[in-house]
């Protein structure tokens, strides 16, 4: 058996896309990837060794984002494609653990290094936060069609114009650093970028009728952010992520 | 088509609450002993406290164990004696250096010692080695202990401990056969538990 995509139907007018418009409002997930800055000091625990000369402790870092946004898109049938922009709010959280044993779920972060004396904190967790407003600018092709179902690849960039929060914070595990907080968050976070630029690609299928609403599921291939520095304790080598958008059409020519 | 319209929100929804439940992660292990890439068997120079040293026997590694303190300070009368205590194989190997002329009174004052470079030949330097039960006063062809950094340690701005992390290199006879102890690095905490003050 054939893979039903291939078996297309020999175009025609009626089943290529029409030189349409649309308002697309879109919702995902990024996945972003990447390491713990290399600048970030953190050390795993202070005692405990273990025979087989690897501690029993881990620092473990999650970055999860979101993205909300609407775009316009202009159809080109003749190429089978679509141009779209809009506007996008993107949310990229990161949160550093540290645990070392059951009941020590904590690591310890050297935030001062001055002649003699060096100083650790016990930090329970280091989260960041950035929430963005971004232009983003596609091109969509649909090269396939079976029936109300389109497949499509995309290419975008994006780059986002106003930053409405960028901020780290740290949660010590002994209160009595709490005044502390903001000597250590200076010496341990460096200036960075406050917009970023991404280049990002995905594949993604688009159910629906010419002229209707419809709707589409978009896997995010892996995309590069073309500003370096863009985040206080991460380096992110790529994202990956989904998108599910709503598709509403305009008018028609 | 009615069907599609039902189906699609109902697997967007599905989709959106199945990936509130893990979001994605990246982990890093953090470890103590962290082996050198360039001498295999030996952990890598740190200033971190990390309780290990290293050094090649000739060719065999001389490392820290977990079943012992790898570092114990001994203050005897004007003598400042450093014992290095760890494992080569399965044999249990003690490095003494023994160094006249310093005294520090608690674990804090071995910041004195910071970027300091002992010429183990100099009168008033000795070095043992212990093999199993069989201990030996090093005649030494040369050596030298580098104190490259010493620190106070503060967590959570009160003063814990003491790091000394270095190098030491020495050439020496044992059992009439010239040998070398290479590659040594250190990088210890000191502090109530490994300082003694006779």
């Amino acid at each position: 058996m054939v893979f039903p995509f291939t078996a297309v139907r020999p175009q025609s007018d009626d089943n290529k896309p029409s030189r349409r418009q649309s308002l697309s409002f879109e919702a995902g997930f990024l996945y972003p990837q990447g390491t713990i800055k290399e600048s970030l000091s953190i050390r795993q625990n202070l005692s405990y060794y273990y025979v087989n000369q690897h501690s029993d402790g881990s620092i473990s870092s999650s970055t999860s984002g979101m993205l909300l946004g609407a775009r316009y898109e202009y159809g080109l049938p003749g190429i089978r494609s679509g141009i779209s922009t809009g506007l996008r709010f993107v949310g990229i959280n990161t949160e550093i653990n540290g645990y070392a044993s059951a009941n020590s779920d904590f690591f310890y972060l050297r935030y001062s290094m001055e002649g003699n004396e060096t100083k650790f904190a016990r930090v329970k967790s280091l989260t960041e936060c950035n929430y963005l407003l971004s232009i983003p600018l596609e091109i969509r092709v649909y090269p396939l069609r079976y029936r109300n179902i389109s497949l499509f690849a995309m290419a975008g960039l994006e780059y986002s114009v106003i930053c409405f929060k960028k901020a780290a914070d740290i949660t010590f595990r002994e209160e009595i650093m709490n005044p502390q907080k903001d000597v250590v968050l200076e010496n341990i976070s460096g200036p960075v970028n406050r917009n970023f630029s991404a280049f990002y690609s995905s594949i993604g299928v688009k159910f629906g009728k010419e002229d209707k609403l419809n709707y589409t599921i978009e896997l995010m291939l892996p995309s590069f952010l073309l500003t370096e520095n863009n985040f206080y304790f991460i380096d992110i080598d790529y994202l990956e992520g989904f998108r599910l958008s709503v598709q509403l059409p305009l008018k028609s020519n | 088509m009615k069907s599609l319209k039902i189906l699609l929100p109902a697997i967007l929804l599905l989709i959106v609450s199945s990936s509130c439940n893990k979001l994605d992660d990246f982990n890093l292990s953090g470890t103590i002993f962290i082996e050198d890439p360039y001498y295999p068997g030996l952990p890598i120079y740190s200033e971190w406290g990390y309780n290990t040293f290293g050094a090649y026997i000739d060719r065999k590694p001389f490392v820290s164990t977990s079943d012992d303190l790898p570092v114990k300070v001994i203050v005897n009368s004007d003598t400042l004696n450093i014992i290095f205590r760890g494992r080569m194989g399965s044999e249990n190997v003690d490095l003494k250096f023994s160094i006249k002329g310093f005294s520090p009174q608690t674990y804090y004052d071995l910041t004195e010692l910071d970027n300091t470079t002992f010429n183990l030949k100099e009168p008033g330097r000795a070095v043992t080695l212990k093999t199993g039960n069989v201990t030996t006063v090093l005649n030494l062809i040369e050596g030298e202990l580098i104190i490259k950094k010493v620190q106070r340690l503060y967590v959570d701005e009160e003063l814990s401990r003491t790091i000394m992390s270095g190098y030491f290199n020495l050439k020496t006879f044992l059992d009439d056969e010239p040998i070398a102890i290479s590659q040594g690095r250190y990088d210890l905490g000191i502090g109530y538990e490994n300082f003694y003050n006779l």
